[in-house]
């Protein structure tokens, strides 16, 4: 089921639906709000209030967009809302009352540079296709975003778009085989 | 096994729903192995073979990297 669905859904009085929304994209909003609290007890309190509001306004939100890029919109205006009202009451970030263990994503450097490695594997996968051709081959094969979909984010004909993935694969299985092949 | 390349390679459309379909289940982590896929679709088998194997490469290093960091996403890997 998409997330346009799962929305309709939502909004025609199934509320179990709303569910669905919340497991697809509760960890993106958890690491949104951990980014721009580094709390993570903040972030947790936020992250309930993001889904109450994004509850309360699901009427508002546009179907022709991203519904996880909508969701972690809320959250960033929550979390950035309580990031000001923070600093004005000059309260020091409550580092020690931190879960063992659960530290927010808030790498250093050295964390950071390992993750871009670990991201460029990927990417270098796809990096020699064309722009449309990676987006639809990461979006298509690593996020399982349906074509239709795909094709209302790219403005491209859903036939088009798996030709681009198919032509895609047969280019990455061209240099798995080595550049003689 | 060498692979031509696909610039002049216009798949039909039955073709291009069963990679879909492949694709789906492998998304989804079900995974079946290529081969067992194929015996099911023996008239796409051969054209097929190499384009499963990639969509498995490379769905394997993007469970890699969602494994080691679980907040990833394509479209911050796009930078989008």
């Amino acid at each position: 089921m998409s997330d346009s669905e799962a929305v309709r859904g939502v909004l025609a009085g199934n509320l179990d639906l709303f569910a669905v929304l919340y497991e697809r994209y509760k960890d993106m909003v958890m690491a949104c709000l951990c980014r721009i609290l580094r709390n993570w007890t903040e972030a947790e309190e936020l992250a309930e209030q993001t889904w109450i509001c994004a509850y309360e306004k699901l009427s508002q939100y546009d179907q022709r967009r991203n519904f996880g890029f909508w969701v972690r919109g809320v959250a960033r205006k929550l979390g950035y809302a309580a990031l000001r009202y923070r600093k004005r009451q000059c309260r020091p970030i409550a580092l020690e009352v931190l879960p063992k263990g659960a530290e927010p994503s808030c790498p250093g450097p050295e964390e950071a540079h390992e993750r871009a490695q670990d991201e460029q594997v990927v990417l270098n996968m796809v990096a020699p296709l064309p722009k449309v051709q990676r987006v639809v081959m990461l979006f298509r094969g690593c996020e399982d975003m349906p074509f239709k979909e795909l094709a209302e984010l790219l403005g491209r004909d859903i036939t088009t778009l798996k030709s681009d993935y198919q032509r895609g694969l047969r280019e990455l299985r061209r240099r798995m085989e080595g550049p003689d092949s | 096994m060498a692979v031509e390349c696909c610039a002049d390679y216009t798949p039909g459309d039955a073709e291009l729903e069963v990679m879909d379909e492949y694709v789906t289940l492998l998304c989804r982590g079900s995974e079946p192995e290529v081969e067992v896929f194929l015996q099911g679709h023996p008239e796409h088998a051969e054209s097929l073979r190499p384009v499963l194997e990639a969509a498995v490469a490379l769905n394997h290093a993007w469970r890699r990297l969602k494994a080691k960091y679980p907040d990833v996403t394509v479209r911050k890997l796009l930078k989008l």
